[in-house]
């Protein structure tokens, strides 16, 4: 069966919220009912057929044409996939429990916040907070898989619990900050004050930082076996992160934030 | 029936359940694997009093491994959950945990689990790190040659213990020979140990004994010393007796195991010195598994 399409009518001047379309949300609903859902645009509540040409079969798989206004694509969603093509905005994949999302483009900030599993995947460029903490929560992403392939913004990992968050490009400031658990790994450069605050948690590194915080501390370099595991596990993810596989797990290790019980770890690949 | 001029006995051999599992031991290299696999299984040929009974399987090539290093699999048995929980964690902590560069994963993935890592990673200090990879937990604890590396848990499933068959031999030399035969054969089976030494056992014992304290004793109608002084099973030419014991992880495991070593057993017959064929049993009243003899070769 095909997939579900939503085509912008015209080009969005206010921000979309598209949670309420996900898979199971219009489960079982014919195209004239989907329509007619409620969908709110700026502070405005309109139907999603106002905005949206809905069109294809009704099927466990959303499409929908690319737009950095779209907020919250897939928000808390729990099964299916849904595709964007093109740009994505704000908040995409928080909360979400299971299934697939996948970005042709480039989201914005506090993509996969509070994210406890399924997969999202970016084709270009995420913005700050991916795979954090929304404003007032303790914790981050809780489990799930994250693949960047372009750059992240600022505070990549922010308080992140558990999962992984794969970065092909670039990271900006303060990536894993106050991680808690789980694996960030950066395969370009990463920015300035990396792992502050971690307490534990791994971020993995393919390019050394140009400058480390003083409150990590050099551990030596080390073949660590739960590394083998890993990159045996992202074998399927295509490039970069695929190109792992088979490596040696050989990596320095430093320890910190010593600021914040100093269990975390950030490992650069030798 | 007579096979090569081997008499196989109108018997059957009673087997009981057991709670089985399977760890993958990788190492550095495969002498690190073999060496951290043979203390675990160490002192591990009985129950009665070894709390488990144990045997390396096979040894595995990297590409058979989730660490993709060298590795053996091993197969551990015991009585109840309980107690194989119990075994599991002395035998993991104080053999594999030590031995230099392994690592430990589960090698059955089965509903009931037993913990592996999940209590041994304690001896991290709190240094202990967990990993989830492909939604299994592997617990990360630094040791003083880098990291020990164990799954948290292991798969456990119902299994079969006390498969059996006793070789009777016109001597010492020529029952031996027919074991070590059987053996070869035996241990190209998977989802099976023998885990006597060598796979082989010469003191095949009864239930119970004239001495209060003890709950089992020597087989005596099998001893070839005892043929004049007790009710023997054994005709006069018979001059040694010995037994190989099974542990499968089912009864289809251990009546293949069972088969290919009484055929190897039958193959070296007569002319090697083999004179019957019989099997250990309490009258089918205690296990809940029989193998016949006869069937199996038939």
């Amino acid at each position: 069966m095909s997939a579900l399409t939503f085509t912008l009518r015209q080009k969005a001047v206010q921000r979309i919220d598209v949670s309420c379309l996900t898979p199971e949300k219009v489960a079982g609903m014919s195209l004239d009912q989907i329509r007619t859902l409620p969908i709110h645009q700026g502070n405005r509540q309109v139907s999603v057929g106002e905005l949206f040409a809905v069109a294809g079969g009704v099927s466990d798989e959303l499409v929908f044409s690319g737009c950095s206004q779209l907020d919250h694509v897939g928000q808390g969603m729990s099964t299916g996939r849904i595709r964007v093509e093109g740009d994505a905005g704000a908040y995409v994949g928080t909360a979400m429990r299971s299934g697939e999302i996948v970005i042709s483009g480039s989201v914005g900030i506090f993509a996969a916040c509070g994210m406890r599993g399924g997969t999202l995947t970016v084709g270009g460029n995420a913005g700050d907070f991916l795979g954090g903490a929304l404003p007032g929560e303790m914790r981050g992403m809780r489990g799930g898989l994250v693949r960047v392939l372009g750059n992240a913004g600022d505070r990549a990992g922010d308080r992140m619990r558990r999962g992984a968050i794969l970065i092909g490009g670039n990271a900006g400031e303060c990536c894993a900050s106050r991680m808690i658990a789980g694996t960030i790994a950066v395969f370009g450069t990463i920015g300035e004050r990396a792992g502050y605050g971690m307490t534990r948690g791994t971020l993995l590194c393919a390019t050394a930082p140009d400058r480390i915080l003083p409150t990590f501390n050099e551990c030596g370099t080390f073949e660590l076996g739960f590394l083998t595991l890993l990159f045996k596990q992202w074998a399927t993810l295509g490039a970069p992160f695929a190109e792992l596989s088979g490596r040696s797990p050989r990596v320095q290790r430093l320890m910190g934030d010593l600021g914040a019980g100093g269990k975390g770890e950030i490992l650069v690949l030798r | 029936m007579i096979i090569n001029g081997v008499s196989i006995d109108e018997t059957f051999a009673e087997a009981f359940g057991m709670r089985g599992t399977r760890l993958i031991i990788t190492a550095h290299d495969l002498t690190w694997a073999r060496h951290a696999a043979v203390a675990l299984t160490g002192f591990a040929t009985s129950v009665i009093a070894c709390g488990a009974e144990a045997g390396i399987e096979r040894e595995l090539s990297p590409d058979e491994t989730p660490d993709g290093r060298p590795g053996v699999s091993a197969l551990l048995f015991a009585v109840s959950s309980k107690e194989l929980g119990k075994q599991l964690e002395r035998r993991v902590g104080q053999c594999v945990l030590t031995c230099p560069t392994t690592a430990v994963f589960a090698g059955l993935d089965a509903p009931e689990k037993l913990p592996l890592g999940k209590t041994l990673r304690f001896f991290g200090d709190g240094f202990q790190n967990s990993k989830v990879v492909a939604g299994r937990r592997y617990w990360r604890v630094p040791v003083m040659d880098g990291e020990f590396l164990a799954e948290e848990t292991t798969s456990m499933v119902k299994a079969v213990g006390g498969g059996n068959f006793l070789v009777l031999a016109q001597d010492q030399v020529s029952a031996l020979r027919a074991c070590e035969a059987a053996i070869g054969e035996m241990r190209k089976l998977p989802n099976v140990i023998m885990p006597f030494p060598g796979g082989v056992v010469r003191s095949g014992s009864k239930v119970g004994s004239k001495y209060k304290a003890l709950p089992a004793s020597t087989n005596d109608a099998f001893c070839p010393t005892l043929r004049g002084a007790t009710r023997s099973e054994l005709t006069s030419d018979i001059g040694s007796v010995m037994e190989i014991v099974i542990d499968g992880l089912t009864d289809t495991d251990v009546r293949a195991a069972m088969k290919s070593g009484l055929e190897a057993v039958c193959r070296v017959g007569a002319a090697g010195g083999v004179r019957r064929i019989s099997a250990g049993n309490y009258g089918g009243k205690l296990g809940q598994f029989h193998f016949h003899l006869r069937e199996i070769l038939a």
